[in-house]
């Protein structure tokens, strides 16, 4: 064991300030430590609130002030860095003196996907310098800067920056990005969970890839919390070659799980999604002198929750806020240091609470329906009682009766220490494209090289060498294939074989649309005087008319105009509870959670399901028995009904809701080739119902062969090609890829003529270019991503080894009627738009038309 | 009034009206057909609009990579209409063209060799988008017209909706509008491109499949003719195919 005066004077330092503060060192954060000066690269894998920051931060401090060396209150402490400036960085009187032209350049990077809560991180990092005075800067940088910082910081970056993926891909745009990074020692990537299965999470892969070739002795720190592939995340962050520890505590909370069923002489719901009429129970359960938090599934069911709450309560008003990922940052943050200072003690809020600034810890932690994932529950519960150790409680509140299974599947997961795994996107091609465009255009790059450093990036690593010239070739001259593009070239190539950006508008198109992968078609709501509201989705404000009053952030609004792209409402009166609804938030549940729910039931019908649940769940499974039957987890159930609607099929392979909307399409596409019909297809997480014509004559077509896995790959894309969902992610596509243009500089257009460019381009690709690798990912990525088709694939061997069961009922039954009331879908058509005008010409005929 | 495919002289299916529907205008015998054009045997002219050549050029111009086929698919579609029926005229009721960017050499270029291979008097009624189209009337022999042509009970316009109302007796043959129907179908809405049929005139669909369509309802005593593959399918009137109204602030 050294003696603390051999230790690096880095390290004194760091465990100084600790000793200081009184906080004692965990292990984990001493193994991180000990790794990080080992050179290694990591994970650190533990739940909120348990010091994951300092884990990753402090290694990081403790170099740089080997390196700056730093002042501290205490003289004894103080030390001079290797690197010595001017002898007054010494000198007390010059105490945190930091000036721009005595930095050493950029040395810990840090990112977070939330810009929100970049000052808070930057606050929190500056702490241990401002107290050592350690002669090093700490700044941010994301689309919030200001102008003047931003112009400091393109001569000379602080040493610790933070900053988002998005920033740091515009940094790499500039020529000067390999100076200027070329420092770098440690970047630590924060909520590393959340970013590492979506295309943010691929950028900033990339990009590392990118900072790791300017910075070759770069290490790469993940944070992370709730996931099961460890491994997989860490050296996605860490990228290949490099072998990353995994720094895990154990010091895992358990989780207590309480179930509301209560509602005054009333049963749930079979079907049901707002979960409003759970609001009594709830009041019932509230108490406003304890910090509460209320989570919700999306925005629309926040802002009815909120107002129901409020409505009831208007005395707890003070007390109360509404946060969402549409609502206003201002309004955001004043209600995150409400949460930390006791002022806001009741918050409804959306995902947007799950990830951030650790606040203060709340008392109670409630969740409005299924939390559709093991991970996410424990997270959220998580947010009760901070101090390690301590039980995580929280209040389950079921929508629906079928949620009451869910909730006990989650139980008896969270008992088994079963979580989710995350998979990042493999190889997205539009990701790629925009990467080398930013490289191209932040010093340039030659082709091997690119190719070999792209391959270190682990979601790249398998990239063949076709698809990556057919990318350099798209953004070059516009692809190789007979549809070549002359005119889209963002980069170009000189003799000696060098690819570097276009300059002018191009470049700046380019820049303009990098921070386009998390957009979507939202636009600024604010009142007419000026007051800001937040965001708002599009294409619901295009469908409102001027008057229309709907609730947002709380308060009623009335709709007036869109004027320079911004929604502009008025405070309104009297009484609505039309909520806007934004598109693509309801998550389906995870695997791992389905195959839980499949085993409940199968316990449930035995009557065997214990607890409040089971209690709750009773009446519900005799009424399925008896209209139907419970289905056993080795057959499956099929029912037919005829409604005035049509004739309906429902099937309830308990797959989750998007698997279940593959099997849907599938289903739909196999029926109409036997015989050619269009179906309304519907999905949730228990199952599916197609929706065809009086007559259609389902029974005579339901057999094993009906749910082969022969031939599924090439049905599954047919499928998709004619349920239209991958013209809607190729919206998406087109737009990360930059065929489309988000807002052109002095021509702003709306997304939704943007939409209708991605569509028609769509059409024309798939008609005179369909070898397009764009195309091919959007179709590939509702596949994988939204039918996820390896999940797909499994369920369907599953469903051919099963027994079907078909029932007729003369009604939906429990398990069948949330389906109805949830069919929005699309459909899937095998017939002609000849056909199907044919088909509605006969029926107008026999209508006397 | 109006004959369907197959009820006609000669027997095969869509016969000498190739799928299309024959209507009365005026007193006129005008085929709709599901190419989106419409055929004036009595002079053996072809009417079609909005063919938006160049919309591609435009866009690639503006960085976004779209192929430039969707020209060579609308000249190629307008030919074999021009010969099938043996044509002696094109009018192109306006919107020939989609903007000046777009008019790129090579797009000059492939509609000049087009344009010799096709043996028709080309008139161009210019629309909103046709500015500059003056630089390309003479490469492409076409002739355009100063405004409104009338020719006997016959008025071509590019937007009939914005100007005065003429004689009363004319009927205006237009376009501008890109009209689509809106059929609600098992299986969710069906939006062809649709011709506008009334006592006043009749409005062509769009020519051009690159283009973006305008939802129309049948008002009045017009009737809406669906372009559904390759047939002309005649929509019946409100309310049996009307589309569900917009539900309002009932909630």
């Amino acid at each position: 064991m050294l003696q603390r005066s051999e230790l690096p004077i880095g390290v004194r330092a760091v465990e100084s300030f600790f000793e200081r503060r009184d906080w004692c060192i965990w292990g984990f954060q001493q193994q991180a430590w000990d790794a990080y000066a080992a050179g290694r690269s990591g994970l650190v894998h533990v739940p909120t609130g348990a010091g994951k920051t300092s884990a990753a931060y402090m290694g990081a401090l403790a170099e740089l002030i080997d390196e700056v060396g730093f002042v501290g209150q205490d003289t004894q402490t103080s030390g001079r860095g290797e690197r010595r400036g001017e002898a007054e960085k010494q000198a007390p009187s010059t105490r945190g003196a930091r000036r721009a032209d005595q930095g050493v350049g950029l040395r810990i990077l840090y990112l977070t996907p939330l810009r929100a809560v970049a000052r808070d991180i930057e606050l929190a990092l500056r702490a241990p310098i401002d107290e050592l005075a350690i002669p090093a800067r700490v700044e941010s940088r994301t689309g919030d800067t200001s102008a003047s910082m931003r112009a400091r910081q393109r001569a000379r970056l602080p040493e610790v920056l933070v900053t988002t993926p998005e920033s740091l891909s515009l940094m790499l745009t500039r020529d000067t990005a390999r100076t200027l990074l070329a420092g770098v020692r440690c970047v630590i990537v924060d909520e590393w969970h959340e970013l590492l299965a979506s295309k943010r999470g691929t950028q900033t892969e990339l990009a590392l890839s990118r900072l790791r070739a300017f910075a070759p002795h770069m290490r790469t720190w993940a944070l992370s919390a709730t996931l099961a592939n460890m491994e997989e995340a860490a050296r996605a962050a860490a990228g290949l070659g490099a072998e990353p520890a995994i720094i895990t505590a154990d010091i895992d909370r358990p989780v207590e799980i309480t179930t509301l069923t209560q509602i005054e002489g009333r049963h749930l719901p079979w079907a049901g999604f707002m979960g409003i009429i759970m609001l009594p129970a709830v009041l019932e359960a509230l108490d406003p002198d304890r910090s509460t938090l209320i989570f919700v599934n999306t925005r629309a069911q926040a802002e009815r929750w909120f107002q129901g709450i409020a409505m009831s309560r208007p005395e707890w008003a003070p007390i109360m806020g509404l946060h969402h990922g549409s609502i206003d940052r201002e309004e955001r943050e004043r209600i995150e240091a409400g949460l930390n200072d006791g002022s806001v003690r009741l918050v409804v809020a959306t995902s947007s609470l799950d990830l951030g600034v650790d606040f203060s810890p709340v008392e109670r932690v409630f969740q409005i329906g299924s939390p559709k994932g093991i991970a996410r529950l424990m997270q959220r519960a998580g947010r009760s009682g901070h101090r390690p150790g301590q039980t995580a409680r929280v209040t389950c509140v079921p929508t629906h009766a079928m949620e009451l299974i869910e909730i006990a599947a989650v139980r008896r997961a969270l008992a088994s220490g079963l979580i989710e795994p995350r998979t990042p996107f493999a190889e997205p091609v539009d990701v790629l494209a925009q990467h080398l465009v930013t490289c191209g255009m932040g010093g340039g790059f030659e082709a091997d090289e690119m190719y070999a450093e792209v391959r270190t990036a682990w979601s790249y690593r398998n990239l063949g060498r076709e698809t990556f010239d057919w990318t350099l070739d798209m953004v070059t001259h516009g692809g190789t294939t007979l549809g070549a593009y002359p005119e889209y070239h963002k980069l170009e190539r000189d003799d000696s074989g060098r690819y570097a950006g276009a300059g002018g508008r191009i470049a700046q198109m380019h820049r303009l649309n990098v921070g386009t992968i998390t957009g979507s078609a939202v636009l600024p709501i604010r009142y007419r005087n000026g007051r800001r509201l937040g965001h708002i989705e599009e294409h619901f404000v295009a469908q409102l008319r001027r008057g229309e009053r709907f609730v947002f952030a709380g308060k009623i609004v009335e709709f007036d105009t869109i004027h320079d792209m911004t929604a502009l409402v008025r405070p309104a009166r009297g009484k609505t509870t039309y909520t806007p609804h934004w598109a693509g938030t309801k998550l389906p549940i995870s695997e791992s959670l389905a195959e839980g729910v499949r085993e409940a039931i199968r316990i449930a019908r035995r009557g065997e399901l214990p607890g409040v649940e089971g209690e709750a769940t009773r009446e519900l499974m005799e009424a399925q028995a008896r209209l139907s039957r419970v289905p056993d987890p080795t057959e499956l159930l099929i029912e037919l009904c005829e409604t005035t609607e049509g004739r309906h099929l429902f099937a309830f392979p308990f797959d989750g809701r998007l698997v279940n909307a593959g099997l849907a399409a599938l289903t739909a596409l196999r029926l109409g080739r036997r015989r050619p019909a269009t179906f309304s297809i519907a999905a949730n997480d228990y199952g599916f119902e197609l929706l065809g014509a009086a007559d259609y004559p389902f029974e005579e077509h339901l057999d094993a062969a009906l749910f082969s896995p022969e031939g599924l790959a090439a049905d599954a894309i047919e499928s998709v090609n004619l349920s239209q969902l991958a013209k809607r992610q190729f919206r998406d596509v087109a737009r990360i890829a930059g065929l489309v243009f988000q807002s052109y500089p002095g021509a702003r257009k709306t997304s939704r003529q943007v939409g209708a460019s991605s569509e028609l381009i769509y059409d024309v690709f798939e008609q005179f270019d369909p070898g397009n690798l764009f195309l091919g990912q959007a179709k590939r990525e509702v596949l994988e991503r939204q039918f996820e088709r390896t999940r797909l694939g499994r369920s369907l061997a599953r469903l051919h080894a099963a027994e079907i069961t078909v029932v007729r009922t003369r009604r939906p039954t429990p398990l069948a009627y949330p389906l109805i009331v949830e069919r929005s879908g699309g459909s899937v058509s095998v017939q002609t738009l000849r056909q199907r005008l044919e088909a509605m010409q006969r029926e107008w005929e026999g209508a006397g038309v | 009034m109006s004959e369907r495919a197959g009820e006609c002289a000669g027997g095969a299916p869509g016969g000498v009206l190739f799928g299309g529907v024959a209507i009365d205008a005026a007193g006129e015998r005008v085929v709709l057909l599901p190419e989106r054009a419409a055929w004036w045997p009595g002079v053996r002219t072809l009417l079609v609009a909005d063919l938006h050549l160049g919309k591609a050029d435009a866009m690639r111009a503006h960085g976004a990579a779209v192929p430039t086929a969707t020209n060579h698919e609308s000249l190629t579609r307008l030919a074999r209409l021009v010969e099938r029926h043996a044509a002696a005229r094109v009018m192109v009721l306006g919107d020939l063209l989609h903007a000046p960017l777009g008019i790129t050499e090579d797009l000059v270029e492939s509609v000049a060799v087009w344009r010799a291979g096709v043996d028709v008097e080309l008139v161009l009624v210019p629309g909103n988008h046709d500015r500059k189209v003056e630089r390309v009337a003479e490469r492409w022999g076409m002739r355009v017209t100063a405004g409104v042509v009338r020719e006997g009970v016959f008025e071509f316009v590019h937007d009939d909706a914005a100007r005065a109302h003429a004689e009363q007796a004319s009927f205006v043959w237009s376009g501008h509008v890109h009209p689509v129907a809106r059929v609600r179908a098992p299986g969710g809405m069906l939006r062809p491109a649709c011709f506008v049929v009334g006592g006043r005139g009749c409005v062509l669909p769009a020519f051009s499949l690159f283009t973006g369509g305008a939802p129309v309802c049948a008002h009045g005593g017009e009737r809406l003719y669906a372009c559904a593959d390759d047939v002309v399918i005649e929509l019946p009137p409100e309310p049996a195919k009307r589309s569900r109204t917009r539900a309002t602030n009932s909630r």
